[in-house]
């Protein structure tokens, strides 16, 4: 079993490898289109879709656990302390952190390392059997709590084979142990697992199926699996395989055929494709600009509190105060996005509207009619996928409120019946307009509530055992009696002050995170159908083109595959 | 007998010539040039009327293309202010630790640790980048659109050339048009970039010192705990003041001087579609002139050939009375080998017989008489 997030990368990487191969064909090639292509992939390059960062023991076999996640062997790892620096690898579009272990010779990471900590979506920290000692379990509280690291942390205990006895007596007194270790803080806030990962590559090597159970390293990948998902960070796959479809457009218009009807459908569906696509990045644009405002609102919330702290005293009625002001901001906030959503519904139609009155589309359509009756569509391929097209075109007419007047539905309809309707598909039908995209109805009962499954509860009762601390502010300004008590008293409300903050930054991520999610799912509701048809278009038109040109078969094989990948992430 | 009926032949021959020549001179010389300048003229006029189309269409593309820029400028613009902001928000998020960490400084020594946490965090790079990625964005958003519109220019070229509407003349008139539009695409996008990246500090923030007035109050009777925690407030709630009108400031600047080169580039891609229309507008012009001389030289001739029909209806031909009805024809209009419709000022009315005329030269005449005065 492998992580899912690299499935989909390695499908990734093999629709850039073709895409690549079909930009160098002698027809396609230009100075500067694969230039080009590197250019606009470069920043997906540098950062892939995923990073995940190995960080802990110097010998919890970080290395190892690399080689068996990704299967590969050819990785830089030694018995011995790898590197004085973190060594990154790209493992199709997941970049894996391989950072020197934490232990006697080094007890703390390098400002280097602390980077790549910061920049990675996971950190998996990793311990043998013998749990933490007292510089690990420094290191990761460190890292979970003063960095504030810990929802993007998951605890891996490797070398299981280390120890004998049984496996799951074993987990529960491990379990018991690392409870301890980070009292006051609970052991809920990190998944944990338990594996060896050694044992996973020899069964691999062998062939063993039953080493590799005992290993388990299926666990890992499971609960991995869950824990990017929750992250919604194979979402992040979107922008490069737009990319990737963008091009395959380039393609198809660079195989210049006819410079005529068939480039203009070509420019008919180009044009309908950037209007979505623009549409897309105004309305993605908007949600980012509300999600943010929220975000960055919550984390508002807690400053203004920390800054009170060791100042005045923090009733229980301050917290309550700011519980409520958070609902009310995600209110606020879900009203917002259900506002933008409905008016793009609203100018998404409208523009696609305007597009079937432009001039190209009214000649398309009544040159499409004209070539119809020229010829009998049921015994010509060419007829036959102009005339699906066509179908397409009006069923996307009628999404745009055009649909009345243009409803040619498919094969049934005869070349002349069609081509009267279709000529007369541009005449605004207003009650048609007012229908509306019929996807939008599903917006209006549509609920914005993402909070309530955001975790944001949860982090402010974890940050509870600080805000008793804070609530007792004002006691301790009354009991301080000497220097020695009062730095302690310092320290102590430093780490409560960070602790609240950070308290309050988690609870603005989980927000923003579920905000997120919910977004992309409107964002799919309200483009996915017009996407969809205009991928079955161009399917349709690249199937008949492709008859007759290998590179446009090609291309819609991987047109396929990417709309394929984009449905699954 | 046979020679009798020759000889009548050959009177009838010139007697046709001596009475109709005039006419059948005319009907030949000016009739059928009339029907090759009509068949030219006609053949303009579609061409002309065909280029005044498509630069409507521009037109039209051009009031859209307004549009399309204004709100790529407005999504990049609200883009480029979410990540300005998000900057500032991370910067935040270090004020606490920087207050805990520099309560006790003086207050240059305060504004100098805040000038190395600034530089530490990159802050005058992240601006400058997210600035370079709205104009990057902006500029392949005017590509985008000037390709698309020179590839529907070159396409309605090529369909109105294999429709046969345009014909090899055409093809330099296109080309130079659809030239402009890719040519263009790289010179416009490139000058805008440059803009932003010609200038270090193009929008002229300055983000440094502290700038906090500290006012920790000094007493005696206050420990140094409460001091310190007096100062830590007093820093963190003056630097998130001062962030926060800071924020404002970078953001409102940013983004003048973004819309300020947005502005630009859209000028000049809007200038670009005037030039076209402009283009095709005189292209068109050129064409609709050579129609209307063709369309006055029509005219003359049908002029003269009505002066000579009316003057034969006349029964007294001559070159002198011919050139007097000239003067009083007003309009006339004619299909060739159908009607002659010809229309006449005449002082008085004046009764023609036209049965014989029109057997000649097998058109039906019309003739209509205005301004007759009693």
């Amino acid at each position: 079993m492998i992580i899912t997030a690299a499935v989909y990368g390695e499908r990734f990487e093999s629709i850039i490898l073709t895409l690549r191969k079909l930009l160098n064909t002698p027809s396609i090639k230009s100075g500067t289109i694969e230039d080009k292509f590197t250019a606009d992939l470069a920043d997906f390059r540098k950062r892939g879709f995923l990073s995940i960062a190995f960080v802990g023991e110097y010998s919890a076999g970080k290395s190892s656990l690399i080689s068996a996640l990704t299967g590969r062997r050819d990785l830089n790892i030694s018995a011995d302390i790898a590197t004085d620096h973190a060594t990154e690898y790209e493992w199709n579009g997941v970049h894996l952190i391989d950072t020197p272990g934490i232990g006697t010779e080094h007890q703390d990471h390098d400002a280097r390392t602390y980077e790549s900590i910061a920049r990675a979506d996971l950190l998996i920290y990793c311990l043998t059997c013998n749990l933490f000692d007292t510089t690990t379990l420094n290191n990761f509280k460190s890292l979970a709590f003063d960095s504030n690291y810990q929802s993007k942390m998951f605890l891996l205990i490797n070398k299981m084979s280390a120890e004998t006895g049984n496996v799951e007596q074993r987990i529960k007194n491990y379990t018991t142990s690392l409870k301890a270790s980070i009292y006051p803080h609970t052991l809920d806030l990190f998944p944990i697992a338990f594996c060896d990962a050694r044992d996973q590559l020899d069964g691999e090597d062998e062939g063993d199926s039953e080493l590799k159970d005992l290993s388990r390293f299926n666990i890992l990948t499971e609960l991995l699996n869950n824990f990017i998902d929750a992250k919604g960070a194979t979402a992040r796959l979107d922008t490069p395989i737009r990319i990737v479809l963008a091009y395959l457009d380039d393609i198809v218009e660079r195989c210049g055929r006819d410079e005529g009807r068939d480039d203009q459908q070509d420019l008919v569906i180009k044009k309908m494709t950037g209007i979505v696509k623009r549409h897309r990045r105004s309305m993605q644009i908007k949600f980012d600009q509300v999600i943010d405002d929220l975000a960055r609102a919550v984390n508002d919330q807690g400053s203004a509190l920390a800054n009170d702290v060791g100042v005045k005293p923090i009733e229980q009625s301050d917290l309550d105060r700011t519980q409520t002001n958070i609902e009310q901001l995600c209110l606020k906030s879900s009203d917002e996005l259900q506002t933008e959503l409905k008016v793009a519904s609203e100018t998404l139609k409208e523009e696609l509207a305007k597009e079937f009155e432009s001039p190209l589309m009214q000649d398309f359509i009544s040159n499409a009619d004209l070539r119809m009756k020229a010829q009998n569509p049921e015994l010509t391929e060419f007829g036959s996928a102009l005339q699906k097209n066509l179908g397409v075109l009006s069923r996307i007419a009628d999404i745009a409120g055009k649909g009345v007047s243009l409803s040619l539905k498919g094969v049934g309809a005869t070349s002349s019946e069609a081509g009267k309707k279709l000529v007369t598909a541009t005449q605004v039908s207003k009650s048609a307009l007012t229908q509306g995209i019929k996807s939008v109805g599903k917006f209006v009962g549509f609920k914005f509530k993402p909070w309530q499954a955001a975790s944001w509860s949860k982090n402010i009762a974890n940050s509870m055992p600080y805000i008793g601390i804070i609530l007792s502010v004002g006691s301790l300004f009354a009991d301080i009696t000497s220097e020695v008590e009062a730095v302690r008293n310092d320290a102590k409300l430093r780490k409560a002050k960070r602790d609240l903050l950070n308290g309050f930054q988690n609870v603005a991520e989980s927000v923003s995170t579920e905000f997120r999610k919910v977004a992309q799912e409107a964002m799919r509701e309200l483009y996915g159908e017009v996407e969809s048809f205009l991928a079955e278009m161009k399917e349709n038109h690249e199937h008949e083109l492709g008859a007759s040109n290998d590179t446009i078969r090609q291309v819609a094989l991987l047109r396929k595959e990417c709309e394929q990948l984009l449905q699954q992430i | 007998m046979k020679a009798s009926r020759l000889q009548s032949f050959l009177d009838s021959v010139r007697l046709s010539l001596l009475n109709e020549g005039l006419l059948r001179r005319s009907q030949n010389l000016l009739g059928s040039t009339v029907a090759d300048i009509e068949r030219a003229r006609v053949k303009l006029d579609k061409r002309a009327e065909h280029y005044l189309t498509f630069s409507t269409q521009i037109t039209s593309r051009y009031q859209d293309s307004k549009g399309r820029l204004a709100t790529s400028q407005k999504d990049h613009a609200l883009k480029l202010e979410l990540d300005i902001k998000k900057i500032f928000a991370d910067l935040k998020s270090k004020v606490s630790e920087f207050a805990e960490e520099n309560w006790d400084r003086e207050q240059g020594s305060l504004n100098s640790a805040w000038a190395k946490e600034l530089a530490r965090f990159g802050f005058e790079q992240r601006i400058q980048n997210v600035q370079k990625s709205a104009m990057d964005a902006f500029s392949k958003d005017m590509g985008e659109l000037l390709d698309e519109v020179g590839r529907e220019l070159a396409l309605g070229r090529h369909i109105a050339f294999n429709s046969g509407t345009l014909n090899e003349q055409d093809s330099s008139a296109w080309k130079e048009q659809a030239s402009k539009w890719g040519g263009s695409v790289l010179g416009i996008a490139g000058s805008v970039l440059l803009f932003a990246l010609g200038a270090s500090n193009p929008i002229g923030w300055i983000v440094t010192g502290v700038g906090v007035v500290l006012g920790i109050i000094s007493s005696l009777l206050e420990s140094k705990e409460t001091k310190r925690r007096k100062a830590v407030a007093n820093i963190s709630n003056g630097l998130h003041a001062l962030l926060e009108k800071q924020s404002s400031q970078v953001l409102d600047a940013a983004v003048q001087h973004f819309n300020a080169q947005c502005k630009e580039g859209a000028k000049a891609v809007l200038g670009y579609f005037r030039q076209s229309i402009d283009g095709l507008n005189q292209v068109s012009n050129t064409l609709a002139q050579g129609a209307k001389n063709l369309d006055s030289q029509r005219n003359i001739l049908n002029t003269h050939f009505a002066a000579r029909v009316l003057d034969f209806a006349n029964a007294t031909p001559s070159e002198t009375s011919a050139a007097a009805l000239r003067e009083q024809i007003q309009v006339v209009r004619r299909r060739v080998g159908e009607q002659l419709h010809i229309t006449v000022a005449a002082n008085k009315s004046v009764p023609y017989d036209f049965s014989e005329i029109e057997s000649i030269i097998q058109e039906k005449i019309v003739l209509k008489l205005t301004g007759v005065h009693a």
